[in-house]
């Protein structure tokens, strides 16, 4: 069976990259397992001396349940095995760090998530990702 | 009053530092007042924006009159670099809040009025030093921290996420600014008048490099506690 990580940041084209995972899954026969991961940006440090950690972690529970919840609807009923993960950190790195701690075959991503005009100029986490990883990459518009 | 390109490369500084240093109230504002009940919390919310905004008025006014004190430019000066280190630091390298969780409104207000008082005070110290005392520099710099306070979100820090050289940038430019006063205190001028030749773009890229020297230096030393304890 294979494991693919498939980053979800509650935007459309991660959303596509559970559908596709699914179709292949329906479609092709293939037996996947899928990791799906939500990164949330740290608070800076000038938050955290103000607000109580409990209060930062809801917090946080709160927008990965949130950015999780479309995800996980699709995958409800699909008979299609699968773990979430949340954790608070940089895109990439954390991407990296569970590619190298987990046995993760291939990962799918959406390549637009919310990410704004700085986006477009500066270049996008798929291409952040692409660089760090060395698991095979396919990337869902 | 002109618009030169000092007046431009001031403008552009002062966004840049109402960016890094206005989202973060937004976010410690909404924080605060997340137990609070539906209710509480939008007055939470209004009146800590109103604080946020009226602190940044008074504090700026303070400042125009000071701005010409012995040594309270090299205060200043100082305190931007603080501020500059800070902003290079992520979560969970600063020192941890010790407010508990609020769930009362006493408690919320009372933990945003500090926190408002703290970061406004902040933001005002970045806008007079990069505006160097320009009036219409300072106005025009606590009205975009206006829409900053009030409608930031934390899509800055989605930003910040993706590009940390938004931050880095932003703390050597206040690391920058701090060499750019210092050198203009009315206490040290006497002393560095026959240095000036060199002074002027010496000091701010010692700021800047400072900055960024403390900032991978906690940093280093965060990292080596954490594997330490790990």
């Amino acid at each position: 069976m294979m494991r693919v990580l498939i980053p979800v940041d509650g935007s459309a084209p991660a959303v596509r990259a559970v559908e596709y995972a699914l179709a292949l899954c329906a479609q092709e026969g293939l037996a996947l397992e899928l990791t799906l991961l939500n990164v949330q940006p740290a608070l800076s440090g000038a938050v955290a001396s103000f607000i109580d950690k409990s209060v930062i972690g809801e917090y946080h529970d709160e927008q990965a349940q949130a950015a999780l919840a479309e995800a996980l609807a699709k995958l409800e009923h699909s008979g299609i095995p699968y773990t979430t993960e949340f954790r608070i950190g940089h895109h990439a790195d954390e991407i990296q760090a569970l590619v190298a701690d987990q046995p993760i075959d291939a990962i799918f991503m959406g390549t637009r998530g919310h990410g704004g005009v700085a986006g477009l100029l500066l270049g996008s986490v798929a291409n952040q990702v692409l660089s760090v990883v060395d698991v095979p990459v396919t990337l869902i518009k | 009053m002109t618009f030169d390109s000092q007046f431009w490369i001031g403008l552009m500084q002062i966004i840049w530092i109402d960016l890094l240093l206005s989202g973060d109230n937004a976010v410690v504002i909404a924080l605060a007042c997340r137990r609070l009940p539906e209710q509480q919390r939008k007055w939470g919310i209004i009146l800590g924006s109103g604080a946020a905004i009226v602190l940044r008025v008074v504090f700026a006014i303070f400042i125009l009159y000071l701005l010409d004190v012995p040594y309270l430019k090299l205060v200043g000066a100082l305190l931007l670099v603080w501020i500059a280190v800070k902003l290079v630091l992520p979560e969970d390298m600063a020192d941890e809040g010790d407010v508990a969780g609020s769930d009362n409104l006493w408690n919320a207000v009372r933990t945003i009025v500090i926190a408002d008082a703290v970061m406004s005070l902040d933001n005002v110290i970045g806008i007079a030093a990069a505006a160097k005392g320009d009036v219409v520099l300072i106005v025009i710099g606590l009205l975009v921290s206006i829409p900053l306070i009030v409608y930031g979100s934390t899509l800055i820090l989605k930003a910040l996420d993706r590009f940390p050289q938004i931050a880095f940038v932003g703390g050597a430019l206040l690391g920058y600014i701090a060499g750019e006063i210092v050198i203009t205190d009315p206490a040290l001028t006497p002393y560095l008048a026959p240095y000036m030749a060199w002074l002027p773009w010496a000091a701010p890229a010692a700021g800047a490099a400072l900055v960024l020297a403390l900032g991978f230096y906690f940093k280093r030393r965060a990292n080596a506690r954490a594997e330490i304890s790990t």
